[in-house]
Parts: C-alpha cells; sequence; structure tokens
C-alpha cells in the first residue's frame, strides 16, 4: 500500500458512514430520476405547484447537507477550532512520508472529487424531475473553488485568534451570492472557467504554503505589545471574591467576546453596505409606500440590519456555548471538580451571556451611531426620527420603541441560550444526533407547511372549521408547556440541584415576563390587529422556560457519568 | 547524618535505617548525644513514608542505641560502646565471609588465604609509611 | 500502622460495578481506605485504576454498590466531598489558555483554607513563570501547575492518578515530595495510583492491587513484605515442569533448582516444599514490583487453563 493510498484510507474509515450516506443519497436520487418518469415533478399547472416546491426543497437541503458535510470532513475542520490562530492541519499527517504538495493536494483533489457528483446529481435530477435546467459545467467548478478556499483559509496559521473569521464570514457570504449573479452570465463562458480555473490555483498555492510553513513549525504571532499588557495584568492581580465572580471570569474568558466579536465583524462588513441597501429599499416597489413613508427608509434599513445581525450571531455562536473547555463537550476533570454545585456553574454560563448580550448590542449600536455620524447620514436619520415620533401619541411611540429594544434585546438572549442544554449534556453523539434532528424537524416544517398551504387553497369549505382552531391551539401550547415547565422544574427541585427559592422566583420572573409582555402588545396594538391566540402563541414559543430548566439537568449529567 | 537507601535485596526501608544507624554510631560519625534529624525532615529528604522513618526511630529506641526526649526530639544514648564492638564484629565477620566463599571459588585453601593476607598487611603497611614520610 | 475497624475511614467503597456499554470496568470492588495513611493503587493499564479514583471523585456514579468518602456520597454532595479533596488527573486538563497567575488566582478562589505563602513557595520552586500560558508548558512543568493547584490549599485527601506517568526524575521527586509532605501533616491522607513500584514502596502504607475490574489484595505494605518472599528449592531429582506447591505464585528454573515467588509463613512454605521432596536452598526479601509480576502470572495462567 503507498502512502498514498493510506492516506486515502484513512479518510475512508474515518467518515466510511457519513460518506456511504451520501453516495447512498446520490444513488437514491439517480434512481428516482432514472424510475420516475421525465418532468413529473415539473411545474407545468397551477397544481403541481406544491409538488415542484417539494421536490426542490427535498433536492436542495439533501444536497446542500451532503456539500456542508463534504467541506467540514475534507477541511479536517470537525476537530478544530475556528477562532484559534493555528492551523487546523492535523499535526499527526505531518510526519507521514508525503511530500507537502501531496498532503495538500489530494484532499483537495478527493474533496472536489466528492463534491462533483453531489451538484452533478442535483443539476440532473432537477433538470430530469423538475424540468428545470441548470448549468451542469461551472457549477462543480464553483463547489471545488469553494472547497479550495475554505481549506486555505481553515489551514493557514493567523497571527492572532479571530483573524480567521475575518476572512471566513464575508467570504463565505460573497460566495453564497455570486451564484445569483453568475446566473446571468452565459454558461460556457471560457472566462469564467477560466477565472474559476485560476481561483482554484491560487487556493491551491495559499494552502501549500501555509500547510509548509505550519509543517516546519514556522508560526509568527503577534501579541500584546507590552505597554498594553502591563497596565492590565497589574489590574487584575486582585483575588476574587467569590468562587461565582472566578465562575464569570472564566466563562467570559472562554465564550465571552464571541457574541460581541461576531457583532463587530459584522457590522464593520455590513455597515458600509447600508446606503445601497437605502438605495434599493427607496426603489422597490414591493414595499408598500406607507410604511416607507411611516418609518423612513433610513431606519427600515438600520431596523432590518439590527434584527437579521444579532439574531444571526446568537445562533452561530449559540451551540458553543455549552462548551466547558475549548475544544469538547465534555466536562475537564479539572472544572468537574470544582468544589461547588452544578447551579452555579449554570448560573456563571447564564450570568455570561447576559453580559456578552449586553456587549454585543453595545458594540452594535455603537457601530451604529458611528456610521451614522461618518457618513454624514446624521442629520438626515435625525429628521426621519422627529417625523417619527411627531406622528403618534408619546405613550404609545415610546412604549413601541421600548418594547421593539428590549424585545430584540431579548430575543437575542433566548436565541444564544435557549441550545445551551444540548450542549452542556456532553455527550458528542447526542449533540450530533440533536444537529441532525433539528435540520430534519425543519426541513419537514417547511414541507408539511408548503403542503398545508396549498391544501388549504383547494379546500375553502374547511376555513370556517381553521378560523376557529387557533384559540384552541394556543390553550394546548400553554398546557404542553405548563407541563413541560411543570416536569422540568420538579426534576430539578427532586433532585436538589437548584434550590426551591430559585425555582419560585425563575417561574415569577417567567409569569411576569410573559404578563407583561401581553398587556404591553394589548396597550399598544390597535383592537382589531390584535390577536390574541397568536400572541400567545408567540409568548410561548419564544421565552424559554424548560429549555432553560434542563441546562443544570444536562451539565450535572455530564458531570457524573 | 547521610542515610543512603538501597532497592536490592527488597530489605524492608525501615531495617536499612536502623542497621545504617548501626553502622554510623559503631564507626563514631554518629557521637554519643548527637540528635537524630526529625521524622518529618528525613522523610522528605529520602523521599519516604513518614511512618517508616517512626518505626525505625522506634526500633533503636528499643534496641537502646537511640533515646527520644520528651518533645525536643531523638538522641543517640550512650550505651554505644559494647554495641560497637559487636556490631563491628558483625560487619567485619560477612565480608569475611564473602572473602571465604570467593577465595574457596577461585581454588584457594585457608592456609593460602592466611598468608596473602599477611603480605597484603605488610604492603599496606609499607605504603602508608611511606606516605606518611614527607 | 494498623488500622483497626473504629480507625476513622476516609473512603469507603461497597461492591461497586461498573459497566461501560458491554466491557465490565469494575467488578464488585470494596476498598476502605483509613484516614492518616498513604494508599496505593496498583495494575495494569486498562485494569480499572482510572475508574476507580474517578468513582472517589463523584465523576463516575456507582451502578451498583456505594462510595463513602468523608462518610458522604460523592455525587448527592459535591460540595462538601470536593472541597476536601485535592486532585491531579494522568492526562493532564488544565485549561491550556490560561497563564499560571490566572490559575492560581482562580483556583484559589474556591478554596477558603488556600495558603498564598505556601502557592508562592511552591511556584517558586517549581520555577513556574506566573506569564507563562499552561499550554506553553512542557509536560513535566504542567504536572508541576496541576500539583501545586491541587497541594496549596492544604487538602484532607489527595488523588493522584499515574501522577508520574511520562515525566522526568525531577519533577517524580517534586510529586514524591508533595505526597511525603502531605503525610507528614497530621491526618492527612493520599491515595494514588501508579506503575512505579519502586516509588510506591518507599512512601505506601497500604497496597491495593486491581486487576480486570477485581481487587486482587488490599493490605498493609509491611505485610505484603512480610508474608512474601523468594525461596529457591532444590529437587533430588531434575524436573521439567514447575512443582504444584501451595502457595507458590510463580516458576523460574529448570533442572533440580526451581525458584518462587511464594506466599504464606515460614512453617506452611517448609511444609509444603517437603511435601513434594524438596528442601529450600535459599530464600531472600522479595520487592513489590516482583510480588505485582507474580501475582499478574498466577492470575494469568489461571485464565489460560479455564
Amino acid at each position: 500500500m503507498t502512502p498514498t493510498m493510506a492516506l486515502a484510507y484513512l479518510f475512508w474509515t474515518r467518515h466510511r458512514r457519513g460518506l456511504t450516506l451520501v453516495g447512498g443519497y446520490c444513488l437514491a436520487v439517480l434512481l428516482l430520476c432514472a424510475v420516475a418518469p421525465a418532468g413529473v415533478f415539473a411545474l407545468s399547472s397551477d397544481e403541481s405547484i406544491s409538488l415542484f416546491m417539494t421536490a426542490s426543497i427535498v433536492l436542495c437541503s439533501g444536497s446542500g447537507v451532503a456539500v456542508g458535510y463534504l467541506v467540514l470532513i475534507f477541511t479536517f475542520s470537525r476537530e478544530a477550532q475556528l477562532e484559534t490562530c493555528e492551523s487546523s492541519y492535523p499535526a499527526r499527517l505531518w510526519t507521514r512520508p508525503l511530500p507537502t504538495y501531496a498532503l495538500v493536494g489530494w484532499p483537495m483533489l478527493w474533496g472536489s472529487a466528492a463534491l462533483m457528483p453531489v451538484w452533478l446529481t442535483y443539476a440532473w435530477a432537477e433538470r430530469q424531475l423538475c424540468s428545470l435546467d441548470l448549468p451542469l459545467a461551472w457549477p462543480s467548478l464553483m463547489a471545488a473553488v469553494l472547497l479550495a478556499w475554505c481549506q486555505a483559509i481553515l489551514w493557514t496559521s493567523f497571527p492572532m485568534p479571530w483573524l480567521r473569521l475575518l476572512l471566513l464570514i464575508p467570504g463565505g457570504t460573497i460566495f453564497f451570492f455570486t451564484p445569483m449573479i453568475m446566473l446571468d452570465f452565459d454558461e460556457s463562458s471560457t472566462a469564467l472557467c477560466g477565472l474559476l480555473a485560476g481561483l482554484l490555483l491560487a487556493a491551491y498555492g495559499t494552502a501549500l504554503r501555509s500547510v509548509a510553513r505550519a509543517r516546519c513549525g514556522e508560526h509568527r504571532r503577534w501579541g500584546w505589545p507590552d505597554w498594553l499588557r502591563w497596565p492590565w495584568a497589574a489590574r487584575s492581580r486582585r483575588p476574587f471574591s467569590s468562587p461565582a465572580w472566578a465562575q464569570l471570569w472564566f466563562e467570559w474568558r472562554l465564550h465571552g467576546l464571541g457574541f460581541p466579536m461576531a457583532m463587530a465583524i459584522l457590522a464593520i462588513l455590513v455597515f458600509p453596505m447600508m446606503p445601497l441597501l437605502v438605495e434599493a429599499l427607496n426603489s422597490s416597489d414591493q414595499l408598500p409606500p406607507s410604511l416607507r413613508q411611516e418609518i423612513g427608509s433610513l431606519w427600515l434599513a438600520a431596523a432590518s440590519q439590527m434584527l437579521v445581525l444579532p439574531l444571526y450571531s446568537a445562533m452561530l455562536v449559540g451551540p458553543q456555548l455549552g462548551k466547558c473547555s475549548g475544544k469538547s463537550f465534555v466536562l475537564s476533570s479539572y472544572l468537574a471538580t470544582r468544589p461547588v454545585p452544578v447551579a452555579m456553574l449554570v448560573r456563571a454560563k447564564f450570568a455570561m451571556t447576559v453580559c456578552s448580550t449586553l456587549a454585543g448590542w453595545g458594540a452594535l449600536i455603537l457601530g451604529l451611531l458611528l456610521w451614522l455620524t461618518l457618513s454624514g447620514h446624521a442629520v438626515e436619520a435625525a429628521q426621519q426620527f422627529e417625523t417619527m415620533r411627531q406622528k403618534h401619541a408619546p405613550g404609545v411611540f415610546w412604549g413601541w420603541l421600548t418594547l421593539l429594544v428590549v424585545g430584540v434585546i431579548l430575543l437575542t438572549w433566548v436565541q444564544m441560550v435557549q441550545e445551551m442544554w444540548i450542549g452542556l449534556t456532553g455527550r458528542t453523539r447526542a449533540i450530533e444526533i440533536w444537529n441532525f434532528i433539528k435540520v430534519g424537524f425543519l426541513i419537514g416544517l417547511i414541507l408539511l407547511g408548503l403542503w398545508f398551504g396549498f391544501w388549504l387553497a383547494k379546500h375553502p369549505e374547511w376555513w370556517p372549521l381553521l378560523e376557529r382552531l387557533p384559540p384552541w391551539l394556543a390553550g394546548t401550547a400553554v398546557i404542553l408547556k405548563g407541563l413541560a415547565a411543570v416536569w422540568s422544574l420538579s426534576v430539578l427541585k427532586r433532585r436538589q440541584l437548584i434550590p426551591s427559592g430559585v425555582l419560585w422566583g425563575v417561574l415569577a420572573i417567567w409569569l411576569a415576563l410573559a404578563g407583561g409582555l401581553f398587556a404591553a402588545l394589548y396597550a399598544l396594538l390597535p383592537y382589531k390587529w390584535f390577536y390574541w391566540p397568536g400572541v400567545i402563541l408567540g409568548i410561548v414559543l419564544l421565552l424559554p422556560l424548560t429549555r432553560l430548566a434542563l441546562a443544570p439537568l444536562a451539565l450535572s449529567w455530564n458531570r457524573h457519568r | 547524618m547521610q542515610i543512603h537507601l538501597s532497592r536490592q535485596d527488597g530489605m524492608p526501608t525501615y531495617l536499612q535505617i536502623v542497621q545504617q544507624v548501626k553502622l554510623l554510631v559503631a564507626s563514631g560519625r554518629l557521637q554519643e548525644g548527637e540528635e537524630l534529624p526529625p521524622i518529618r525532615v528525613l522523610a522528605q529528604q529520602l523521599l519516604i513514608n513518614p511512618n517508616t522513618v517512626a518505626r525505625a526511630y522506634r526500633e533503636l529506641e528499643t534496641a537502646g542505641i537511640v533515646a527520644k526526649r520528651s518533645t525536643s526530639g531523638t538522641y543517640i544514648s550512650n550505651a554505644g560502646s559494647p554495641l560497637a564492638r559487636r556490631e563491628r564484629l558483625r560487619i567485619l565477620s560477612e565480608r569475611i565471609d564473602s572473602l571465604l566463599v570467593e577465595a574457596r571459588q577461585l581454588g584457594f585453601d585457608t592456609d593460602e588465604i592466611i598468608d596473602l593476607l599477611r603480605q597484603r598487611d605488610k604492603a599496606l603497611h609499607a605504603q602508608s609509611s611511606g606516605e606518611r614520610k614527607p | 500502622m494498623i488500622a483497626t475497624s473504629s480507625t476513622p475511614r476516609v473512603i469507603d467503597i461497597q461492591g461497586v460495578t461498573r459497566r461501560f456499554g458491554p466491557t465490565v470496568a469494575l467488578e464488585s470492588v470494596s476498598l476502605r481506605v483509613p484516614r492518616g495513611c498513604v494508599f496505593g493503587l496498583i495494575g495494569v493499564n486498562g485494569s480499572g485504576k482510572t475508574t476507580l479514583l474517578k468513582h472517589v471523585l463523584g465523576l463516575l456514579k456507582a451502578q451498583t454498590g456505594s462510595v463513602r468518602v468523608f462518610e458522604r456520597d460523592p455525587v448527592a454532595d459535591p460540595v462538601g466531598v470536593l472541597s476536601r479533596i485535592g486532585y491531579l488527573a494522568e492526562e493532564n486538563d488544565l485549561p491550556p489558555w490560561m497563564t499560571v497567575a490566572e490559575l492560581i488566582r482562580y483556583t484559589k478562589a474556591f478554596y477558603p483554607s488556600w495558603s498564598d505563602e505556601d502557592a508562592e513557595k511552591m511556584r517558586r520552586q517549581f520555577g513556574l513563570d506566573p506569564n507563562g500560558r499552561i499550554d506553553t508548558l512542557s509536560k513535566g512543568q504542567k504536572a508541576r501547575a496541576g500539583l501545586l493547584a491541587a497541594m496549596a490549599y492544604r487538602p484532607d485527601l489527595l488523588v493522584l492518578d499515574e501522577p508520574a506517568s511520562g515525566l522526568d526524575p525531577l519533577v517524580r521527586r517534586d510529586i514524591l515530595g508533595a505526597i511525603v509532605r502531605t503525610i507528614a501533616d497530621e491526618g492527612r491522607t493520599v491515595l494514588f495510583s501508579s506503575h512505579l513500584l519502586d516509588e510506591l514502596e518507599r512512601v505506601a502504607d497500604y497496597v491495593a492491587m486491581i486487576d480486570k475490574g477485581r481487587i486482587v489484595f488490599s493490605t498493609a505494605l509491611d505485610d505484603l513484605q512480610a508474608t512474601h518472599r523468594r525461596l529457591t528449592l532444590r529437587f533430588a531429582v531434575a524436573r521439567s515442569h514447575p512443582p504444584e506447591v501451595r502457595g507458590a505464585l510463580s516458576w523460574e528454573g529448570a533442572g533440580q533448582e526451581w525458584t518462587a515467588v511464594c506466599y504464606g509463613t515460614t512453617g506452611e512454605l517448609q511444609a509444603a516444599a517437603s511435601a513434594c521432596g524438596a528442601s529450600i536452598v535459599a530464600e531472600h526479601h522479595v520487592g513489590l514490583d516482583e510480588i505485582f509480576v507474580a501475582r499478574m502470572r498466577q492470575t494469568n495462567a489461571i485464565l489460560e487453563q479455564e
């Protein structure tokens, strides 16, 4: 067996289940194409919209998951930490008797060879089943370029932590949007293929240089300059006044800067493009002009960003918060032997998320103000704000503003902590299964909604019945949530993980918040827009209680196996 | 006080300490009235369990070599002299036994050994007197 | 030092069984560690030492049986138990991003009995740079940092899981010194597992041997050394196979002279030797490593026969 074959065998044995699944998926799709009559899901009539969309969604998500998985394994990033300085190329492979150009080239080649069939299968299936003509050639090349650049960026060692994310996030976003721009190009354009081939070679060259340097152990690091470090170090010699503060410091150092950094990076990238967004909103004909006059396009643009960016960052950062060390979800024995109850460890995590959310929001608002001042839109923004304020009664206006601001901040925090319990269990298999279920559930929900919507449109006799349904739904939701909350809180009380005073306090706070939201919406929304089953459903789904109560249980399960 | 522990023979550590203290007393390196190091200090110096050192000191106390004065430590007692001769004889007998075994193996008999002893004694005397001359 | 039933016990493990899927890591293990002693745990790799130690710390729940440390259950009352235990793991798992100064500052917050002078003395003795990050330290320095974090608050129970594995002799001396210093204080106990049997022999009061999840023996080290010896038997007739002598653990030799590590009193062994027609020609003390090897050979021989 040559060293190259050994390397291929290594890939295969490590990931044979996943690769088999991907291969099986491609084969199943091809089989379906061969068996089903051509154009069976095509968009030929109004009835077939649902079938077309179902088929497209299933194919798209399946191929998307396959592509994501292949990129993940061929860049060796399953165990890697993205924010550290080091290259994520596994050091154990450097002692293989292979030259560096082979160590870099083979994974790139095999990865591209694995990605191309996935795209080809998808395009072929769309062509056969949905009669949708998708180009075959250049997207497969583009997939290879995506993989190659991911590998290049992930395998480079950076002088400072977090720099890699600065390249990866915008790179990924740009890549996401290029296909839409590319669709205007001619499929067989040689210029396009030439550009992609050039990018591929550039990626290979970069990856080669980075891995060669990492293999020789050359790694230049930029540290903080001494004059910056000294006052910091001198100040932080004070001992902690209690274990709770020490644990909060620990969690902050580990995770605290994740969310603010993500927000800062996204703010730096997105805010300069705000004028474009404002232009687009101004010239858009899909936006009702009344809305534009009400709020002003500038504030609308800003508001949309303030909604999207934090939630996106919280979604990125959230799953990592369950980790108690940098690398894995498993609790290290050093942390597990701290003489503190599980409740205190979880409390430190929650406190850290609160600080992190506030810090991130502070960064975002600061960024917004800075951009407004620097780009000269400050006067315009102030004018629009005044116009808005004068249009409504002061109580209603300030009430809405407070509700929106507090609501979005709370929503960001909820988004960050609602997945913490699954990470705190520390069982990697459970976490992977959970991620799988999440993705499947989401796709299933979309498909179900789609089918239900189309079915409903064809059967208007069911509409009166459905109009009476929401109150029952709201009631069922409240009951289910109540049961789940009662169960989880009683388990916590029985196992004495959390003192019962705290449990009652949490319950009281939750009820106060839910009641407050309901009352605020009742007061602020005009009567005809206040649909109480919808409001109740929203509150029940968005405010987590059981998800938070599961966190101490999960950590206790992690600590005492 | 220099104690050296060896891992050979599997002899228990406390016995090795007892024997070496006896040897030191017998050869005069430990004088009467001198204090033995405290148990903790000796244990840390030799990297052994303090209980082992305590046991050795108890054995020495039972044998009359050391006496424990309340709170102020362990001291060599003055009952050392008769033990010294017995101890010295024991050590020398051991050496002579191994010499005889070795000589037998090499094929010498007792008379030849005695002659050799006298020869070597004369040579050592000449050497040491030669050294004493300036 | 003889422990009677009235000696307070720091650790009391009764009938603990632990399975990881199909493999049985511990089988009906019972262990009693008296207060104020050094307790050594010996066994080959994978025999269950680390699993047993994790039960003491409450990192693993007992599936059957009970574990009591300081008369409390470490799973039900982690705070009460862990505040009196210092733990040094086999694999260093201190947070790699912390500096040594930060580690001291962070660990200190959890223990009211932390002694700054002890910590500073140890830090200087070990030569740990306060501003050095833990992931830049060598393996030996990491072990020293872990030892500092485990010892500076003078825990009543020090638990060390193969503390000296893969470390140079200087660090091993530091660890032995830490053990001796701990035990020299009245009432403090040390429980440690090790492969380095000569070091264990120096400091241990009690020794327990664990093999494939079962306790083979658990006695005072003095008793062990008193009841085991190496006998050389001389037979009248040359033999090709070792004889069956009660009390003999493992045989070596050929022809007329066979040597075995034996277990029993002198009288019993004399009787057993003359029963199979041999005379005892030599008798030696035997060290812990030979006892261990002989016991392992015996258990392996029994398994092969089964």
